[in-house]
């Protein structure tokens, strides 16, 4: 009988490395369902590969490699360029008139209060920000990922999701405009 | 005038006209994430103050970025914001136990 020098449980994977891998995921992708998608296929793809796992110190590093390339391999099949802007009635903005692409007046931002509730550590307000972030456009949502969420420069993301730099301003601002509303209408407003 | 290839053409247009909401909530926007030249920022800086909405769109704008980028700086640290349920979990575990051949043992 063959022994391994850790446990390869897979109850363990899930119980320990789920949570962290499923919030790696959901921070790149900003979708439960996908993000769930992904660590599933992770697990699968390292049961599969458990020949190559090393030493328990390591065991997330190792997961998280594959579920970076799993993330990877999402992005890639994802074509950014068909995601067609917004009509311009999508946007908060007077669409004619004098006052064109001014704000419409019931779409405006409105004062918010900031208060502790306003919170990643209130699980309430993670759950209605999370539904504001799926809200976005998935391919959208790939490219705000990778600028707001991860940081990454500009020329990079254009480099690798073969968008132009004034493709990725316009649908920065798109997701932002969406984003802001959302959260107002689902929360602020709401006080 | 709305040459793509010129990588500020939009943008000097705006400057040139009165900048409308639209306008400056994407200069708003691209200023979080690039440089913009003074010309662009001074007609912005105008439009922000003559325009309570746009002045509250760049605050609230600011905050979400914050918090996504805390969202960022916790999972790096492995602070789990977002939980699997036990369900999603379940599932998970049944998944894996399907695909894993019951003859071998380890």
């Amino acid at each position: 009988m063959v022994t391994n020098k850790f446990s390869l449980n897979p109850e363990n994977w899930v119980q320990d490395q789920g949570d962290y891998l499923y919030n790696f995921a959901y921070s790149r992708v900003l979708s439960a369902t996908l993000a769930e998608d992904l660590v599933q296929e992770t697990f699968l793809a390292a049961y599969t590969a458990r020949e190559n796992f090393k030493g328990n110190s390591s065991e997330r590093t190792w997961l998280t490699a594959i579920l970076k390339n799993k993330i990877i391999d999402h992005f890639r099949k994802a074509d950014t360029r068909k995601q067609k802007y917004s009509l311009d009635a999508d946007l908060p903005f007077k669409r004619d008139g004098i006052m064109k692409d001014h704000w419409e007046k019931d779409r405006a931002p409105q004062t918010w209060i900031i208060d502790e509730t306003v919170s990643l550590d209130n699980p309430e307000f993670v759950t209605v920000l999370q539904r504001c972030l799926s809200n976005l456009p998935e391919k959208w949502a790939i490219v705000f990922s990778q600028k707001v969420v991860e940081d990454r420069k500009t020329d990079d993301i254009c480099k690798d999701l073969n968008i132009s730099a004034s493709n990725l301003w316009v649908i920065l601002h798109r997701c932002r405009l969406k984003l802001r509303e959302c959260l107002e209408i689902k929360w602020f407003k709401n006080e | 005038m709305s040459s793509k290839k010129r990588k500020y053409g939009p943008l000097s247009k705006m400057v040139q006209s009165m900048m409308n909401c639209k306008e400056a909530t994407y200069l708003i926007s691209r200023q979080l994430d690039d440089k913009l030249p003074l010309s662009v920022k001074a007609a912005l800086a105008s439009h922000l103050m003559m325009c309570p909405r746009c002045r509250r769109f760049k605050k609230q704008t600011k905050i979400i970025y914050s918090l996504l980028l805390q969202f960022q700086k916790k999972t790096f640290q492995g602070v789990p914001i977002v939980t699997l349920t036990p369900d999603q979990k379940d599932r998970m575990v049944k998944n894996l136990r399907n695909n894993i051949d019951p003859g071998k043992t380890f």
